[in-house]
């Protein structure tokens, strides 16, 4: 069985992803911190699109938590490894720095910045050993541009198309990929608040994206066809970007 | 219009028909009986890569409802043991320990076994996105489960052939999506007696 973690995977982006990863027959990890009930939901998306998941329930930005969980996943599954990680947890506070408490600016970079280093080394290991490995970093425009009202979620995605960058070096010879994805707006309630129709006035596309199609293109960069590409943030933006 | 025969297309799909329900009832009902089954069985998996078939052969052991184990004799190296939420699997030098609480697929395959001793197979169909269907034959009441939905991993496709007098197992044929297909067939069952628990201890690693 070939198996992939999602982290913040019960809803939006992430829970599209984990369908998109279940159809691709990966055994699919829901990494969830609170929402139980929309994990559950996330769980029976993926046995309707064929494949089977599993609820790991902890906070990424807990470095303890985040290695005793992913310990006790290898722990109960001998001989298995998780080959695909998409780090997709991720929150927003946004305020003008001026205003914006100490608390605001360390959960937000907890989650997105360091909860990558949390899952992402505890699983790297087996990756190199197995010599195959996908990592997928969910960054955002906000990392490549800067927004402002989200200094703090700018630095934590701009941080981790960095260290993205980075660790694709560190690790292309053992044949493991690591990659960003900056979406732009996409429906999810991550956009909630915001005005879709004055802002999709400035998208050429003219609309927000789906998180189909941010999971879609998840599943092409944890296929062996993307074998090849390394070091890359791919924007996904409808052309607000570039 | 159109969204109206979608449904009764899809409702038809997933909806049992009397005949069904009779015999999956009957088959549900008599295994209620067994307590614990023991019978030699042999397996026949055909690898659909390599179009090679594997012979292997042993002893089965079942008790209700969540213990089972395959002691095999061809090749003595296997061993198939699932008690409560461990799962043993030893296959030549290779040997792993689950706990299936902890692990979704392991869960599915040892739920899948288990309910198709017990012939719980409505339940088991619900939990797997499979529908179920019947046939009889003049030995044997036979239930297919078909996955709604094609996978990468897993069964496309469970037949069981239960004894049409006792509703016993008589064979399983399990075929993944991958092309690669399982028949177990169990013969000389004795049903209700003493199993030695030895027979489902986990071995050490």
């Amino acid at each position: 069985m070939k198996y992939a973690l999602v982290t913040g995977g019960s809803r939006g982006i992430g829970r599209a992803v984990c369908v998109k990863l279940a159809t691709m027959g990966y055994c699919v990890v829901v990494n969830y911190v609170s929402n139980e009930a929309e994990a559950q939901k996330t769980l029976q998306l993926i046995a309707e699109a064929g494949s089977i998941g599993e609820l790991l329930k902890f906070d990424v930005s807990d470095t303890a938590a985040a290695t005793a969980a992913i310990e006790s996943w290898q722990e109960a599954h001998q001989g298995e490894y998780i080959e695909v990680v998409v780090n997709n947890a991720g929150i927003r506070k946004d305020n003008l720095m001026l205003w914006m408490e100490p608390e605001d600016w360390y959960k937000v970079l907890g989650i997105s910045l360091n909860g990558f280093y949390n899952v992402t080394r505890p699983l790297l290991k087996t990756m190199l050993l197995k010599k195959y490995g996908r990592i997928i970093n969910m960054a955002s425009l906000s990392g490549l541009k800067g927004l402002p009202g989200q200094c703090n979620y700018s630095a934590a995605k701009g941080g981790l198309i960095a260290s993205t960058k980075a660790l694709a070096q560190e690790v292309g010879r053992k044949g493991v990929t690591v990659n960003a994805i900056a979406p732009g707006f996409v429906k999810t309630d991550m956009v909630d608040g915001l005005d879709e129709a004055e802002l999709k006035k400035t998208i050429p596309l003219n609309r927000f994206g789906e998180p189909e199609e941010i999971a879609a293109l998840v599943g092409f960069l944890a296929s062996k066809e993307a074998g090849y590409i390394t070091g890359e943030c791919i924007s996904i933006n409808g052309g607000l970007y570039s | 219009m159109m969204k109206i025969l979608l449904f009764l297309c899809l409702f038809a799909s997933m909806t049992l028909s009397a005949q069904d329900n009779v015999m999956l009832d009957k088959i549900k009902k008599k295994n209620a009986a067994y307590n614990a089954i023991e019978c030699a069985f042999t397996q026949e998996k055909t690898i659909a890569a390599t179009n090679t078939k594997q012979h292997l052969a042993g002893t089965l052991y079942f008790e209700r409802a969540d213990k089972m184990a395959m002691h095999y004799t061809q090749p003595a190296t296997d061993l198939l043991i699932i008690n409560g939420t461990k799962f043993y699997m030893a296959r030549g030098t290779r040997k792993n320990l689950f706990d299936t609480s902890k692990n979704a697929p392991m869960f599915s395959l040892s739920n899948t076994l288990l309910n198709c001793m017990m012939g719980n197979l409505t339940d088991l169909a619900k939990q797997n996105n499979a529908d179920l269907a019947t046939s009889k034959t003049t030995k044997y009441d036979v239930v297919t489960m078909t996955a709604r939905k094609k996978a990468v991993r897993g069964y496309s496709k469970i037949m069981l052939w239960y004894d049409v007098k006792d509703s016993s197992l008589c064979m399983m044929q399990m075929d993944e999506f991958a092309g690669n297909s399982t028949l177990y067939t169990m013969v000389n069952k004795k049903t209700n007696g003493k199993i030695a628990s030895d027979r489902f201890a986990v071995p050490k690693k």
